[in-house]
């Protein structure tokens, strides 16, 4: 990697401390050029998470001492923060206590055209902005005035946007400046591997720490790209796979050994990749005691919540009375009904089926006549009963319809899953499947 | 803002005192001689005689209106007092085109014997504020130095046309009929200001003790004595009242001064005299408040050794009393009394104490706490008393003596004086709130004594309000060079159509004309007031004409077919909101700024208080749709005031829309409004050329065939004079183009005007379609085919971007990308050749034509 | 080459970077052009309006109409620059620039106007005063000037249309208005895309306004295209380096006949025709050229054109892991069954199970929540778009959804996918058929 104007060994760091993005580094300097050259006034560059867009623009900036300011659009609530932060890393602090209170598109410009009289450019100022999709959010004039703000203020600045959104989504609708679109691709496996394999544990051989993030792609790949979490797996199950080795039963050649190992483990932690549900610290204890633990730790494992008897059979009411079409109500809540031909509740075909289309709402007589009917002790209507549905509402559970304010009739929703229901109807020994229309 | 709370004034009663002098039988109107003021609250009445010079409540505060009171009586309904008054007038109320006839600038103190038959010399008495001083002086004779401000001086008289010498029997002094009453039919203590009893006994014992035992040099001392317990009590008023009337400003101190003044004559004859008609002991009083404040002798005598034999004559007429072994304090004191007629003749009373200081067998409350105050400002001053007194006469006149008082003070009287700081304060606020360029008289009196003048600076200079600066000029730098005159026939043409240049009449609007000159000059004529509404579509010579009804109602008032009138305009467009309104009219009657509250309570003062007006005011509201407020109380009052008994106010207003009021004003609004209602007609085709042969009168520019065709052309389209003339200046220009290029004739043609015509109005839809890049093109198609399968004139971007691909691969292009395409679709969205929805649901955004099909479909054909 | 290293100063390598710094100058459109290309009527009419303004002091009110990146900024500043080499002009003007990007009220604009006259309520760059005593300060001033004596005022409104959405179009019409009367003389130029700019103006503003609009629809034909493209890319003859330039401008010369070149130059050409998306082409292969390989070469034209005409959101799709793209093959298919009604998440999971079942062999079961996050990760790069933002009550399985992506994209992301399991492929392909 070689470009004119920047010093050789600088780039030569550079360029192994970023791995499998030569040719971005290489792009995205041409485009800035040297020093003292125009760059382009806008340019916006878009990709995946984690796949190195801000680093390398980072540590470009970081390493060849360029002017620049890097702002991440999520910290910045307000266009003054953004404005702030670019004035004060340009100019200094006095300039940036320079702008006024709440400081308009035109007070920011103006002042950056001061400064920038004082001390002209000699090499090009960058302004990076992170997330860049939150901009459209701020203020309808902000985006397409920084994407000509080498034109506005007059002086060699360019402007880079960071984003995972394409460009067509951020256009406004008069049109504006068309930055340069610049591409980061995501990491293929090879390149994944080399970096994974970067950060290998010092007491084993890096072969051994490749061979293991071989396994662990070939599980994982399908699922996630994503480096960091990737990372992530990897640093968490290794020392499982290392197991054997402490243990002394294998040695590191053996990889297929240390493959059927380590493979149920990783299965099972495909089950809850990306979600955290544990600390990384339980899950070191899980896998210690792997033995007993067979069923896979899924949301289902922390689904249910403690809940008073009769509210959770009012939660059960209520989810089949929002999954249940109610003609079917005398079906299935009649205690004799008479001889109906099953053939009637023959299932229309899948697309009516309640638990794609998600809850229907219900009024609340017809969710406290099934629930008399489900629970098995005569109960009255006492008003524990309503206190409870409201604490239900409250809790989440069910979701109030229409407005508070109507007294005679209010009409909820159940907001629970279909396996939340089963593990609460387990606790209570009540089969709900049973009772639901689409699973006859 | 808060020092702009609308002021408490003090409601004064009036009572028209004695029998009814005179009678009038057809008219059934007793004539009183005397009316007495009371103020409620206070004890002391002012009284003003026929013949008195009196302040007329104005609008302008600072400048109450001057007369002499001739009549006075209950009008016909008996209950309403009346006072009839001879005008004076003051340089201000002159209107500025004609006060330059005065050939010279007038004194800040000089007034003018009003002499006009138009104006109504009668006036409600309830008006009249005081009695004030007037000193005729003979045209050529010098103004008199060193007088009081509040004496003002007569030297011409002021015909509404010109300045003339006053005639003998105005000049001679007019006061002398009904100068104060000698003594046997009334005594002194009776008329005293201040019915204070203690105040008359005391005055009445200590002149009887001294009558008693004096030899007639002590006459004057006597008189003194009487003067100064006057002068006291005259004092006691003024600080209460001026407590009660604090928030309200300096001027109305002033008044109360006057009203000090007015007393005087009737404490005795002799004070009166000598301070009417001696100036040298005025020049000694003013020689003394120069001196610096240390030493006030010796300056003072070697400043008027010219006079000092009086000075001395003075002395001599206290040394019996120091004999008679008094408070040396006394001895102190004797010196400043001789300077003290001169600054009695000045509003600073307070000094009065430190004459009652010596007498202390007077047991009254408030004199011992005066002389307390006294003693012990004595004490810590040595004699430096004489800065007491000027600290005491500041705080009434002149609020920037607070610092001075406040390190005066002694623990003492605390509760006087920080009642009188916070009046100040409250002062101070409202002198500053609200100056006006009239209020430098001010400056003048702080300029007496070197002490005031720091305080005082800085008063008027620098804003307290980081408003613009005062000295800021609006202004546009003036060039280097004169701009070019138009060379050859066709600049001067266009010199000529340009919309500004001010044509020398506005053919085709002669009976609209006609009808608004009727209108204000009847207005104006007999003193009423009234409002009109004038509406047409823009373009339609409505703000010129009234423009021209106004500049030759002008000529008419300078001629004097008319009386004088007043014309303001503002325009809705011309302020950032509504109640602007208020602000911009007062700036423009008297310029004053003010908050639009402020503006509004002053306004709404000014054109409903009965204080007579001298002349009419036109107001020309233009945009008046613009002043529409939710509750609409602006176009309310502007409608309302003009209703007002006499407020004298004309009201035209401007708008496009016809039917502005049945439309947008509420009854109470629309109902103010009348019929008296105008619109004007866009121009016919006739019109417009006559407009324009007009305007270029004699400059033969055109072929008329050309006119023809532009006024046809606009008249059809909109009657637009602007537009008209706009179009007229472009085709001169293409004329000149074409005159550079080949040799034609120098006159606009035909070709030129066509040229111009679909310049101007050919829509540019049609070019830009067939400008626009083939990709574009081909969107568009695929919209309109889109449009045609789906039936409706509606599609999302995926429907049309499919039909997109279809037509490209009948053309034979290789397919955009899907990004290209809504590159494409924001791009004639960004020009609006189509109606688009955010970007952010791209495939789904929805797209509209914003051209009719038909145009696409012909400008797509034509290439 | 070495011979011509010997003989200058200059070696490649400087050359090199010389000629990118001229070119990145002229492409990034901080050097204005000798001429402007194409225009030359419009040129002639403003210089000629603005002239008289200048000169005559006769005031004027103009607008600029066009597309984006047709040159109209670039216009007015050449006419500028002739019109401030009069020197009975240059002393005489005032300009006031306002933008309706950065003044977006009249406040603010206000303000603006008032620093850039240096009126006398301007301190330092502190404008006194509230928008009320501001507006008339400003009114008042231009009110006291007068056509022959006063400074003209040039006021050049850029993103003219913004103007007009102020609150009562106050500051336009005040503009407009002294254009129109005998105050100070001023030019008020307009600046803007939209074409139908004159229907939103108040007619009363509307009327204020000489209808006068120059138009920048530049007509070019292809060859006059090409021609400015070697225009813009050969070095000016003042280079230092004579034999460099003149092989570059050969090379420039070259390029421009070469039939992929024009081929590649003719597919911008028919997607758009302004100059602005030309320049970013060209300056894209510009920066290509290194000392290495120190002309420019069609190689660099053809990458430029690559990078430029690539669709992003197949960018995007390519990043997608296997999960994720077998969630938006079955949104396809929902998509299909239920043409284009929305869906949600549950449906899609539906699918999706189903299809494990049924075909699958490579791609095992996960589960649910699992799921939900590869979804929600779609929906977070836009792929995938809520139909309703009210997201309160409705549970996030249950939110309806649209499907952001073209039938074609799909297919193609398909075939470009990486190792891309097999059963996948004909699950879509059976969807498509």
């Amino acid at each position: 990697m070689q470009c004119a104007g920047y010093p050789e060994d600088k780039l030569r760091s550079l360029a192994d401390r970023l791995p499998c993005r030569e040719t971005q580094v290489t792009t995205l300097l041409s485009l800035m050029g040297e020093p003292d050259q125009y760059s382009y006034p806008s340019i916006f560059i878009y990709g995946h998470r984690a796949t190195g867009k801000s680093h390398v623009v980072f540590s470009v900036m970081k390493d060849l001492e360029l002017p620049y300011t890097f702002v991440d659009c999520v910290e910045c609530v307000s266009p003054a923060l953004l404005f702030h932060r670019v004035l004060l890393a340009f100019f200094g602090p006095d300039a940036a206590a320079s702008l006024p209170r709440c400081p308009s598109l035109s007070d920011f410009v103006r002042l950056y055209k001061q400064m920038s009289s004082k001390t002209p450019a000699t090499q090009t100022r960058f302004i990076i902005l992170d997330r860049a999709e939150r901009t459209r959010d701020m203020d309808f004039s902000l985006l397409p005035a920084l994407l000509r703000l080498q034109e506005l203020v007059s002086d060699n600045v360019t402007v880079i946007l960071l984003s995972q959104v394409v460009w067509e989504k951020f256009r406004p609708n008069t049109g504006c400046f068309e930055p340069l679109l610049f591409h980061f691709p995501d990491y293929n496996k090879a390149d994944l591997v080399q970096i994974l394999s970067r950060d290998h544990h010092p007491s084993y051989t890096p072969e051994l720490y490749a061979s293991y993030i071989n396994i662990l792609l070939g599980v994982f790949f399908s699922v996630c790209r994503d480096l960091r979490e990737l990372r992530h797996l990897a640093a968490l199950n290794f020392p499982k796979f290392c197991e054997p080795l402490e243990k002394g039963e294998a040695k590191e050649s053996d990889i297929h050994k240390l493959w059927r190992n380590i493979e149920p483990h990783l299965q099972r932690a495909m089950q809850t990749v990306y979600l955290r549900e544990v600390s990384s610290m339980q899950w070191k204890e899980q896998q210690m005691d792997e033995k007993e633990t067979t069923t896979p730790r899924g949301l289902s494992a922390h689904a249910h919540i403690e809940l008073p008897y009769y509210s959770k059979f009012l939660l059960i009411a209520a989810y089949l009375a929002s999954f249940n079409p109610a003609r079917t109500d005398r079906r299935f809540f009649l205690k004799s009904h008479g001889k109906i031909k099953k053939t009637n509740f023959l299932k229309k075909h899948e697309k009516t089926s309640n638990h794609l289309l998600g809850p229907k709402p219900f009024p609340l007589d017809r969710l406290l006549a099934i629930f008399y009917s489900v629970v098995d002790s005569r109960v009255a209507p006492t008003a524990s009963i309503f206190s409870q549905i409201m604490s239900l509402v409250s809790l989440q559970l069910l979701t109030q319809i229409g407005h508070d304010d109507q007294l005679d009739a209010p009409k909820y929703k159940c907001a629970v899953s279909m396996d939340f229901i089963l593990a609460i109807s387990r606790t209570v020994n009540f089969d709900a499947v049973k009772y639901l229309y689409d699973f006859l | 803002m808060s020092r702009y709370i609308t002021r408490l004034r003090v409601r004064r009663t009036y009572r028209l005192n004695g029998a009814p002098v005179g009678e009038d039988r057809k008219l059934k109107r007793l004539y009183h001689e005397s009316m007495t003021i009371s103020l409620d609250g206070r004890t002391d009445n002012a009284t003003v005689y026929l013949g008195q010079f009196i302040l007329i409540e104005g609008d302008d505060d600072d400048n109450p209106f001057v007369a002499q009171l001739l009549k006075l009586y209950y009008d016909d309904s008996g209950k309403k007092k009346t006072a009839l008054v001879q005008w004076f007038v003051r340089m201000c109320e002159i209107p500025h085109n004609k006060r330059k006839l005065l050939g010279r600038d007038s004194h800040p103190q000089e007034i003018f014997y009003y002499h006009d038959r138009s104006c109504d010399n009668e006036v409600d008495a309830e008006t009249i504020l005081s009695a004030v001083q007037i000193e005729f002086v003979s045209p050529e004779a010098p103004f008199p130095e060193g007088k009081s401000k509040d004496v003002l001086f007569v030297k011409l008289l002021w015909d509404t046309k010109a300045f003339r010498a006053l005639s003998s029997e105005i000049m001679q002094p007019p006061l002398s009929p009904k100068s104060p009453p000698p003594p046997s039919r009334r005594p002194p203590a009776r008329v005293l200001p201040t019915p204070d009893l203690t105040v008359m006994k005391r005055a009445t014992m200590s002149g009887a003790l001294i009558r008693g035992s004096m030899s007639t040099g002590k006459l004057i001392s006597e008189a003194e004595s009487l003067h100064s317990a006057s002068k006291l009590s005259a004092a006691k008023a003024l600080s209460a009242r001026r407590r009660s009337r604090a928030t309200s400003g300096p001027h109305v101190r002033k008044k109360l001064d006057l009203y000090k003044i007015l007393d005087e004559p009737k404490g005795t004859g002799k004070t009166l005299t000598s301070k009417l008609n001696t100036s040298p002991t005025g020049r000694i009083s003013i020689s003394i408040r120069l001196t610096p404040l240390t030493e006030p002798f010796s300056p003072a005598k070697q400043e008027n050794d010219g006079e000092s034999n009086e000075f001395f004559g003075l002395q001599p007429l206290e040394e019996p009393p120091l004999s008679t072994g008094r408070t040396p304090r006394k001895r102190e004191a004797t010196p400043r009394r001789a300077s003290l007629r001169g600054q009695t003749a000045e509003e600073d009373n307070e000094d009065s104490p430190v004459l009652t200081a010596p007498t202390p067998r007077s047991k009254r409350k408030s004199a011992q706490l005066v002389s307390s105050r006294i003693r012990k400002q004595l004490n810590l001053l040595g004699n430096k008393d004489d800065l007491q007194s000027d600290g005491e006469d500041g705080d009434d006149d002149d609020d920037c003596f607070v610092p001075t008082k406040i390190d005066l003070q002694s623990s003492s009287d605390e509760e006087v004086e920080a009642k009188m700081d916070s009046e100040d304060e409250l002062v101070v606020k409202r002198r500053r709130g609200s100056r006006t360029p009239r209020s430098t008289e001010k400056t003048h009196t702080s300029a007496r004594t070197p002490r005031k003048t720091p305080s005082k600076k800085n008063a008027p200079a620098t804003p307290r309000t980081p408003r613009t600066p005062r000295h800021a000029t609006p202004s546009i730098p003036s060039r280097s060079a004169p701009a070019r005159k138009p060379g050859n026939v066709l600049e001067e043409a266009r010199a000529r159509l340009h919309v500004s240049s001010v044509p020398e009449s506005l053919p085709c609007r002669e009976q609209e004309f006609q009808d608004i000159y009727n209108f204000v000059e009847s207005k104006v004529i007999d003193g009423t007031g009234g409002c009109m509404y004038i509406s047409g579509v823009p373009g339609t010579g409505k703000t010129a004409t009234v423009h021209e009804v106004i500049r030759s109602l002008q000529q008419a008032s300078e001629q004097d077919e008319i009386p004088q009138f007043r014309f303001i305009e503002i325009n809705g467009m011309k302020m950032t909101d509504p109640h602007q309104a208020y602000v911009q009219i007062l700036q423009k009657l008297t310029d004053q700024k003010a908050t639009p509250d402020h503006a509004a309570a002053l306004l709404e003062k000014r054109f409903s208080a009965p204080a007579p007006k001298k002349e009419t005011t036109v107001l020309l509201v233009d945009e008046l749709d613009l002043l529409w407020t939710r509750k609409q109380n602006v176009m309310y009052n502007l409608f309302d005031w003009p209703t007002r008994r006499n407020a004298r106010l004309v009201v035209l207003t401007i708008a496009n829309t016809m039917d502005l009021p049945e439309r947008i004003m509420i009854n109470r609004v629309a109902s103010r409004l009348g019929l008296t209602r105008m619109s004007f007609q866009p121009y016919t085709f006739k019109q417009l050329q006559q407009i324009i042969t007009s305007r270029l009168n004699r400059v033969k520019a055109f072929e008329e065939d050309a006119l023809q065709l532009v006024s046809r052309k606009v008249a059809a389209l909109s009657g637009d004079a602007r537009r008209c003339l706009d179009i007229c200046r472009r085709a001169t220009e293409i004329c000149e183009h074409s005159a550079g290029l080949q040799k034609g004739s120098g006159l606009v043609a035909m070709s030129h005007v066509m040229e111009t015509l679909d310049e101007m109005f050919s829509s540019s839809y049609i070019t830009a379609i067939r400008c626009a890049s083939l990709q574009e093109q081909l969107f568009l198609r695929a919209v309109i085919a889109e449009f045609r399968r789906l039936g409706l004139e509606e599609a999302t971007f995926q429907q049309v971007f499919v039909q997109h691909q279809a037509l490209c691969r009948v053309e034979g292009l290789q397919p955009a990308s899907v990004s290209e395409g809504l590159a494409v679709c924001q791009r004639l969205g960004s020009c609006r050749l189509l109606l688009l929805e955010g970007s952010r649901l791209d495939l789904l955004l929805r797209i509209r034509l914003n051209v009719s099909q038909d145009d696409v479909l012909y400008a797509l054909k034509a290439d | 080459m070495t011979s011509k290293r010997k003989s200058t100063a200059l070696t490649e390598a400087q050359c090199v970077s010389l000629a990118q710094k001229i070119l990145r100058e002229r492409l990034c459109q901080q050097r204005l052009p000798e001429q402007p290309v194409g225009l030359e009527s419009q040129y002639r009419h403003l210089l000629e309006l603005l002239k008289r303004t200048a000169v005559h002091g006769e005031s004027n009110s103009v607008l600029i109409v066009g597309p984006r990146g047709a040159g109209k900024t670039m216009l007015l500043g050449c006419v500028l620059r002739e019109l401030m080499n009069l020197k009975e002009v240059l002393k005489n003007v005032l300009q006031v620039e306002l933008n309706g990007l950065l003044q977006t009220d009249d406040k603010i604009a206000l303000k603006e106007i008032t620093r850039q006259l240096h009126l006398e309520n301007v301190v330092g760059d502190k404008v006194f005063g509230s928008f009320a005593e501001n507006l008339a300060f400003l009114l008042e001033a231009l009110k006291s000037g007068d056509k022959s004596r006063s400074r003209p005022v040039l006021f050049i409104l850029d993103e003219f249309d913004l103007f007009a959405h102020h609150k009562n179009q106050t500051l336009l019409y005040n503009l407009l208005d002294v254009s129109q009367s005998a105050q100070a003389p001023v030019a008020v130029v307009g600046l803007t895309c939209r074409l139908d700019v004159l229907e939103l103006l108040e007619k009363r503003v509307k009327s204020r306004f000489s209808h006068r609009q120059i138009h920048l629809l530049n007509p070019l034909s292809f060859t006059q295209y090409v021609e400015a493209v070697g225009s813009q890319l050969s070095l000016p003859q003042d280079f230092p380096h004579p034999k460099f330039c003149d092989e570059w401008n050969r090379s420039v010369t070259k390029l421009c006949e070469d039939k992929s070149v024009e081929e590649l130059l003719r597919r911008q050409f028919n997607s758009s025709k302004d100059f602005r998306s030309l320049y970013m082409l060209l300056f894209l292969a510009v920066i290509r050229v290194s000392p290495s390989h120190s002309t420019l070469r069609e190689s660099d034209l053809l990458e430029a054109s690559r990078l430029i005409s690539a669709d992003s959101k197949a960018n995007i799709l390519h990043g997608l892991s296997v999960l994720e793209l077998c969630l938006i093959i079955a949104m396809k298919h929902l998509n299909d069954t239920y043409d284009g009604e929305p869906f949600n998440f549950q449906m899609v999971h539906n699918e999706f199970t189903k299809f494990i079942q049924r075909k699958s062999h490579t791609i095992h079961k996960f589960e649910k929540p699992v799921v939900m996050k590869a979804f929600e990760h779609l929906v977070e790069l836009e792929m995938v778009r809520a139909v309703d933002s009210a997201t309160g009550k409705v549970q996030r399985e249950y939110q309806l959804m649209r499907l952001m992506l073209e039938h074609g994209q799909v297919m193609e992301a398909l075939q470009k996918y990486p190792q891309c399991p097999t059963d996948v492929k004909q699950w879509a392909l059976s969807a498509f058929a």
